[in-house]
């Protein structure tokens, strides 16, 4: 049996798991494979790729003897309707160059403009060879485009995108802009903000929007109401960061709007009342301050909303100031939490990143702490499955604190808390309970295993396959092995925090002492299962993705 | 309650529900007609279902499949980049032209997430071959000269190019 007696269909479905490299492979094989092949290869370009398509291949393929015409040659020559060999020279090989690109961008079905990746100049490169075959406009020339995407940080870029008439496209469904401010542009290539709503007027419809600038002076309004009455039933995803943007404009109904990222500190531009009836996942990023977040969950009325993440800049903004600790003021920790599980019982899943310590730097060296009564709110949220608490404060959480989570949270199923570890963590005890939750697949805790095995023997049947012990340690690391190894039979990850720049002799000994279970584990002899374990070493302060955007909070880095 | 799988060879296959259940086809003929007729044609059958299409050796190599799925839901959507479990991969192995005759009789019985798994065998044996090395494996004779080859790479690999723009 032979590749190519299979059906086309079957064969596009193979094809579709071969890397390009590969696909290309296939495709010089056979005219039959490449006839189904090119389609795939030719799905997601590089605009550049697609413009100059002509020029890298030999122009010889056009004009030597017949024998060396390919077959794109043939079917090119066809279109222009050359048969005979003589016939050649008449015909310009720029012609046979714009029939070839219109070829190939006939398969198109996904299509990336990002300034950033030199795709600038091909819209200015575009125009020629779609003149030559008589075509008015990019548009007309991509039948089969899906998805559009466009990243631009240029007025110039942003307006020649944005005004070729999209609508031409019959297929197209999702049109995705990107807006971020470059770091040095010219006063007349500043985009923002009102030849933006100039701009995007043009398009036919809008998916997602992102705009990312320093900062907001004015001229929202206009945008949003653009946004509002044009877009209204199509724009899904929003993301807006900057500082002092003014969120009265998101009074204005955005009926399918699904996902909202945003940048706010203070509550000073926050309206009374958000209305937003369809919005499922709220992302906010707050720096120094909770006032404008705490602001925005008490107006938001979102029914559907499921999904809440908060990545704040500084610590000190969810501390109570150290003059205050004494007095009656609220702790914004708590009081953002219990805001939270007032208005939204049924969040399924939460999300806080803290980037940096303290700003300004306190005089003293007061570690911030959060101990289980500052969460104590969180633990109404009985629907929650993923829960992501990252921060460089103290989590004193103790046996009986874990036992308190895991009652509360039964349906869990990524539960990361990870913080600084104190003398008072988590140990066996903790593990154990953990183990009984049905549904926890990836566990991140600061533990300390201070004896060799746990001393309740349950049997359990934890799918937990990753396991991080934050900056925990171990005591025991040959003996304690076994113990979670009956704990989480499924495990297949560990991972620890080398805390960087920290070069402590007993730093040192207690990365060692966390290699050595490491090892222990992975070395387990392997009895009941034939799955290969893999045991990587992975520090989670590089791998905590926060969804940042700001400047500020990306200059800081984590705590040394 | 079991069935009776008949090869293209005669050969009979006892299988149980839970496991003939995973192939489309045999669910259609042996529970489909109830939906139809009001009662089930093949239930308790001594007559069996022949399955013209398929040899011995490949439906008993089918059969561990949907043996090994009769409890669990296999991956049946998802893009190209999904991965399979390690079972699944140890199951399809390397050798190009088995996994050919499995994805041939996975789409006759209709089993989506064995068809998926076929063509992520094929996909993973033809990974990281030159169009010669492809040629030779799969018996394929190259109906392109050097030439037109090496310049269909130049015109169609605008990604190199765009990796290495010399």
């Amino acid at each position: 049996m032979k590749l190519n007696d299979l059906p086309p269909e079957l064969l596009q479905l193979i094809i579709a798991f071969l890397s390009p490299a590969s696909t290309l492979a296939v495709a010089l094989t056979s005219r039959v494979l490449f006839e189904i092949t090119i389609e795939h290869l030719w799905e997601a370009p590089r605009m550049l790729g697609l413009v100059t398509v002509g020029d890298r291949a030999d122009p010889r393929l056009f004009r030597g003897r017949e024998g060396r015409c390919g077959w794109v040659g043939r079917k090119v020559r066809r279109a222009v309707g050359l048969e005979r060999g003589e016939e050649k020279q008449r015909v310009p090989l720029v012609v046979l160059r714009a029939r070839r690109f219109e070829f190939y961008a006939s398969f198109v079905r996904s299509l990336s403009l990002d300034e950033t990746q030199g795709d600038t100049l091909s819209l200015e490169v575009v125009n020629k060879p779609l003149q030559l075959v008589g075509l008015s406009s990019l548009p007309i020339a991509l039948p089969r485009l899906h998805e559009l995407s466009v990243h631009a940080s240029r007025a110039s870029f942003l307006k020649s995108a944005c005004s070729l008439p999209w609508s031409l496209c019959p297929s197209l469904s999702r049109i995705k802009i990107s807006v971020q401010q470059a770091p040095r542009v010219q006063d007349n290539e500043d985009p923002w903000p009102s030849a933006l709503k100039d701009t995007l007027a043009h398009l036919p419809r809008l998916d997602e929007l992102e705009l990312i600038r320093h900062h907001w002076r004015g001229g929202e309004d206009a945008l949003f109401d653009l946004l509002s009455t044009r877009f209204g039933a199509t724009l899904r995803n929003l993301t807006v960061l900057g500082l002092d943007f003014d969120m009265r404009v998101l009074e204005q109904p955005l009926p399918a709007l699904q996902e909202l990222n945003l940048m706010l500190d203070t509550d000073a531009h926050v309206p009374a009342v958000l209305s937003m009836h369809a919005l499922r996942k709220l992302h906010l990023h707050p720096i120094t301050r909770m006032d404008g977040s705490q602001a925005v969950l008490a107006a938001l009325d979102a029914p559907e909303l499921g999904k809440v993440g908060l990545a704040v800049g500084f610590l000190s903004a969810l501390d109570p100031l150290p003059d205050e600790i004494d007095s009656a003021s609220p702790d914004p920790l708590h009081a953002l939490l219990s805001l939270l599980a007032r208005r939204w019982p049924h969040l399924v899943s939460f999300f806080l990143h803290i980037s940096g310590t303290h700003h300004p730097a306190f005089q003293s060296e007061a570690a911030a702490s959060w101990p289980l009564s500052r969460l104590r709110p969180l633990l109404t949220l009985s629907q929650l499955k993923e829960i992501h608490l990252v921060t460089p404060a103290q989590l004193p959480l103790g046996d009986a604190d874990v036992a308190s989570l895991a009652e509360a949270w039964p349906e869990v199923r990524v539960l990361h808390l990870r913080g600084g570890v104190v003398e008072r963590a988590a140990g066996w005890r903790a593990l154990s309970v953990l183990a009984q939750l049905p549904n926890l697949q990836e566990l991140a805790l600061p533990i300390i295993l201070r004896t060799p095995s746990s001393p309740l023997a349950l049997i359990s049947a934890s799918g937990v396959d990753t396991l991080s012990m934050g900056q925990g340690d171990v005591a025991f690391p040959d003996h304690s092995s076994s113990g979670l190894r009956a704990l989480f039979p499924k495990l297949k990850t560990l991972q620890f925090d080398t805390r960087p720049g920290n070069s402590h002799a007993d730093e040192i000994q207690r990365a060692g002492r966390l290699m050595r279970l490491r090892i222990a584990l992975g070395s387990e002899p392997e009895k009941n299962r034939g799955e290969r374990r893999e045991m990587k070493v992975v520090n989670p302060w590089e791998r905590s993705e926060g969804r940042i955007g700001a400047r500020e909070s990306a200059e800081v880095g984590w705590p040394r | 309650m079991s069935i009776t799988l008949i090869s293209k060879e005669g050969a009979q296959f006892l299988v149980s529900k839970p496991v003939a259940d995973r192939i489309g086809v045999v669910r259609d003929c042996a529970y489909g007609a109830d939906f139809w007729l009001g009662y089930a044609v093949a239930t308790d059958d001594s007559m069996g279902i022949t399955l013209a299409n398929v040899t011995s050796s490949i439906l008993s190599k089918i059969l561990v499949w949907c043996e090994h799925y009769k409890d669990m839901e296999p991956l049946v959507d998802g893009d190209s980049n999904m991965e399979f479990p390690e079972w699944d991969m140890a199951y399809i192995g390397h050798d190009m032209n088995q996994i050919l005759f499995v994805l041939e009789a996975a789409d006759y019985l209709h089993i989506p997430g064995l068809l998926l798994l076929a063509c992520k065998g094929i996909a993973d044996v033809l990974d990281g071959r030159n169009p010669r090395g492809i040629c030779d494996l799969l018996g394929i004779v190259m109906d392109f000269s050097h030439r037109q080859e090496v310049d269909m790479d130049k015109e169609n690999g605008y990604w190199r190019w765009f990796l290495h723009p010399t």
